[in-house]
């Protein structure tokens, strides 16, 4: 269904003419505005044709179902199902007294091992070398090593002390077949569609 | 003709206003009757505690007696907010302690309240008498202690649901011997044992004592022993709910149970031994309220517990009751208002109970008042949803999760937008809803048309385009709060609709597609929301503007952008707003 829509950023009650006045007011910094994501820079009016977002590209939809392994701790996604930690933790105590204590967080039905489980996201444990705690990180959020790197550094740098400069650390990842690979010798993309998850580790070990 | 009454009287008719609408509507329509109601306001409701700063309230308000605050977002609950973002009480109390001696409750939500906090309040407020801390957490039990020892007038002290770091149960021996005010103690959050006999003794003396929540520590052989002291009772919360099976245990509780002619609502039953329930059936018939939702307990124990209960309203209960077991709820308790069900094993591969649609459909068809459920379960129909919808058309809340994310319609694999398309058609009076399974921008087309009376909506792995979103805010008039996880909404929609922000409490978007740059363009436009950029990867600035941010919450406000912000939150456009002001 085409859908054309002409928006404006306007109060609920105003008179078209009043969108009109108000939205020339605002052209001279929309294009003080230079962003190419906002593809039509009159900002305010914003014509769309109802069609799901551009940003959804091809790559999403790739299904990683080949890789039937399981592992018990990259498959979960943060606060789902919705339920607080009072009630987690009581069933927790419960599946430790009742079930032999081995209680997997695992998400039902997950036959993949990078735990997205949804289009948005592609979330990958990260381990460093010497911290106790993986974390989670989604891998969409970039695209580039540089960045990714960049970022990861930050993180972990809560709980060591970091060289910022990052000459110090290696970055493995380990890909479909199981093999651990440096992060960087392969395009960008290519990463994306085999990286099952990550550690960083540091140089003079 | 304001200047027909004396100020006196206006005073004394609008004494007569509880809502805070009808007091603000009030207020709007004239100078005079806006200072006689700013003066003679004794309760304040702040929904955000950053949509307002406590200097505004206090100027505006003098002689407030009661505030109740909320702060954090509500997927707070499920740790979508990192530690550190923000809400903290101690700005609030260290105002009012100056300004409000006379305050009389704090009724707090998701608020990060510390010892110091509470210590000022238990020392500035003389006449202090309520005190409710929900799922709030950054204090102890010293700051319990604190609160024991110096509010002598006080009568609640409820801490439903908050973390508590437990140093020890002592702190319950801190109201003085000659404390007798007590009308509600809710401390099932903690952890240690506090001295059994302090407690007995306060029991004993607080003859008004209505409400006792205990924790789990408390040994089920021990309630016998507080029930006898305390037969006014209207609520009670046991402890763990366990101990060997000993015949002189069953019967005191039978007993103490027995003297207890007002107990209308229990709770508590952690490691519940199936035994001792029938040890409470002598109660059952005027319960009207119970939480079994710790109970690990089969069916056929529920069942029987629950059938002696015909004046049920509220029930929270695992999903070991099973389909059976909600066919029998809904056969013997037709007064069933709430219902919550929740999961037992949520993060199985397998199911590990017979609950499914059909329980929901069982209850819904059963139970004619019912208005308000929340649902966990792992298969879902269209077909069970319409025949909710056309069942109870008198739902105010529904709150529906199925566990696996985007699920399919399990007969047809279809998504489920016709399914909650009925819900919201139907469900003419719906201010709550929470939407679970495979769902496309159908299903917001739906809800933005009829779902008119809608303030909450809860929306995760759902939807294909920013359409869907357009149809959210574009069509639900009363809609308050918008709350989404993992959609794929960019800014189209948010940027469309900017104007409706400011009509609305807040808006949570995590895992979405919003980017940093559009981010920045709502700060700009709209100098009233405070558009919060959350963000644990580092600064936006060292991402492209088209990399979308992780986390995105704004809200209304008259207080700017806030002072307090941690290093991962960025209000957008501040620079903007500060020049302006």
């Amino acid at each position: 269904m085409l859908m054309e829509l002409e928006l404006g950023l306007a109060l609920p009650n105003q008179t078209p003419v009043d969108i009109k006045r108000h939205i020339k007011q605002k052209r001279e910094s929309a294009e003080a505005f230079d962003n190419g994501e906002i593809e039509n820079k009159k900002l305010c009016l914003l014509l769309w044709s109802g069609q799901p977002n551009e940003e959804e590209d091809d790559r999403r939809g790739s299904q990683r179902t080949d890789n039937k392994r399981i592992n018990e701790e990259e498959n979960i996604i943060v606060g789902w199902p919705p339920i607080n930690s009072m009630r987690k933790e009581l069933l927790h105590h419960h599946h430790q007294q009742y079930h032999g204590g081995n209680w997997i967080a695992r998400f039902p039905g997950r036959d993949n091992n990078n735990g997205a489980r949804n289009r948005m996201s592609l979330l990958v444990k990260v381990k460093m070398e010497g911290v106790a705690i993986g974390r989670k990180i989604d891998l969409r959020l970039f695209n580039s090593y540089q960045a990714l790197k960049h970022t990861l550094l930050h993180m972990f740098s809560k709980y060591l002390k970091i060289d910022r400069n990052g000459t110090e650390y290696t970055v493995l990842y380990q890909d479909k077949e199981g093999d651990w690979l440096l992060a960087g010798d392969v395009p960008w993309e290519t990463f994306m569609e085999s990286v099952q998850r990550m550690e960083i580790l540091r140089n003079d070990s | 003709m304001a200047y027909s009454f004396p100020e006196e009287v206006l005073e004394y008719v609008f004494a007569f206003l509880s809502s805070d609408k009808d007091r603000n509507a009030v207020s709007l329509v004239c100078k005079s009757w806006y200072e006689i109601e700013r003066w003679c306001r004794r309760r304040i409701f702040i929904g955000n505690c950053y949509a307002v700063s406590p200097q505004i309230v206090i100027r505006r308000f003098p002689e407030v007696r009661a505030v109740k605050i909320k702060g954090k977002p509500h997927f707070a609950d499920f740790n979508l907010v990192p530690e550190g973002w923000g809400a903290y009480l101690y700005p609030w109390i260290s105002a009012m302690a100056r300004s409000y001696p006379w305050l009389e409750e704090i009724k707090l939500k998701r608020m990060v309240v510390t010892d110091e906090s509470l210590e000022l309040i238990s020392k500035s407020f003389k006449n202090f008498k309520v005190l409710v801390l929900s799922s709030c957490e950054g204090f102890t039990t010293d700051g319990l202690a604190s609160i024991a020892a110096n509010c002598r007038n006080l009568r609640e002290l409820d801490l439903r649901e908050s973390e508590v770091e437990d140093l020890s149960g002592h702190w319950l021996s801190h109201f003085p011997d000659n404390f007798t005010s007590l009308v509600s103690l809710n401390m099932s959050c903690l952890g240690s044992e506090v001295s059994f006999s302090a407690l007995e003794r306060l029991v004993s003396r607080c003859p008004n004592l209505k409400t006792l929540r205990l924790n789990r520590a408390v040994p089920v052989e021990k309630l016998p022993s507080l029930l006898r002291r305390a037969p006014q009772l209207v609520e009670f919360g046991t402890g763990a709910y366990s101990a060997e099976i000993q015949t002189d245990i069953f019967s005191n509780l039978v007993e103490a149970f027995s003297g207890c002619k007002h107990l209308k609502s229990l709770s508590g039953f952690w490691d519940v031994v199936p035994a001792y329930l029938p040890a409470m059936y002598n109660v059952c018939s005027r319960i009207t309220s119970l939480n079994l939702s710790y109970a690990t307990v089969q069916s056929p124990d529920l069942v029987e517990l629950i059938s002696q209960c015909p004046n049920l309203k509220c029930l929270w209960v695992l999903d070991y009751i099973e389909d059976a077991g909600l066919k029998a709820l809904s056969s013997y308790c037709k007064d069933l208002q709430e219902l919550r069900v929740f999961p037992s094993d949520p993060y199985g591969a397998e199911p590990n109970v017979s609950l499914t649609e059909q329980g929901l459909v069982t209850v819904s068809a059963g139970c004619p008042k019912l208005q308000s459920v929340l649902y966990f379960c792992r298969q879902m129909s269209n077909a069970a949803l319409i025949a909710i919808a056309r069942n109870r058309p008198n739902f105010i809340r529904f709150r529906l999760c199925i566990i696996e994310p985007q699920a399919p319609d399990y007969l047809t694999l279809e998504p489920l937008d016709t399914g909650f398309g009925a819900i919201v058609e139907n469900c003419k009076e719906l201010r709550r809803l929470s939407l679970s399974g495979l769902l496309t921008d159908r299903v917001f087309e739906y809800i933005g048309t009829h779902a008119k009376k809608l303030e909450m909506l809860s929306i995760a792995f759902a939807g294909d385009s920013d359409l869907g979103l357009h149809h959210v805010l574009s069509g639900c008039e009363s809609l308050r709060k918008l709350e989404i996880r993992d959609c794929p909404f960019g800014h189209k929609a948010l940027l469309a609709n900017a104007a409706k922000l400011e009509t609305m409490r807040s808006l949570w978007m995590s895992s979405c597609s919003v980017s940093y740059g559009a981010c920045k363009l709502l700060g700009q436009k709209m100098p009233r929301l405070n558009v919060e950029v959350i963000d644990e990867r580092g600064s936006p600035n060292s991402r492209p503007e088209t990399c979308p941010v992780e986390k995105l919450y704004v809200y209304r406000t008259v207080a700017g952008p806030r002072v307090d912000k941690p290093d991962f939150v960025w209000t957008m456009d501040e620079d903007a707003a500060l020049r302006l002001s």
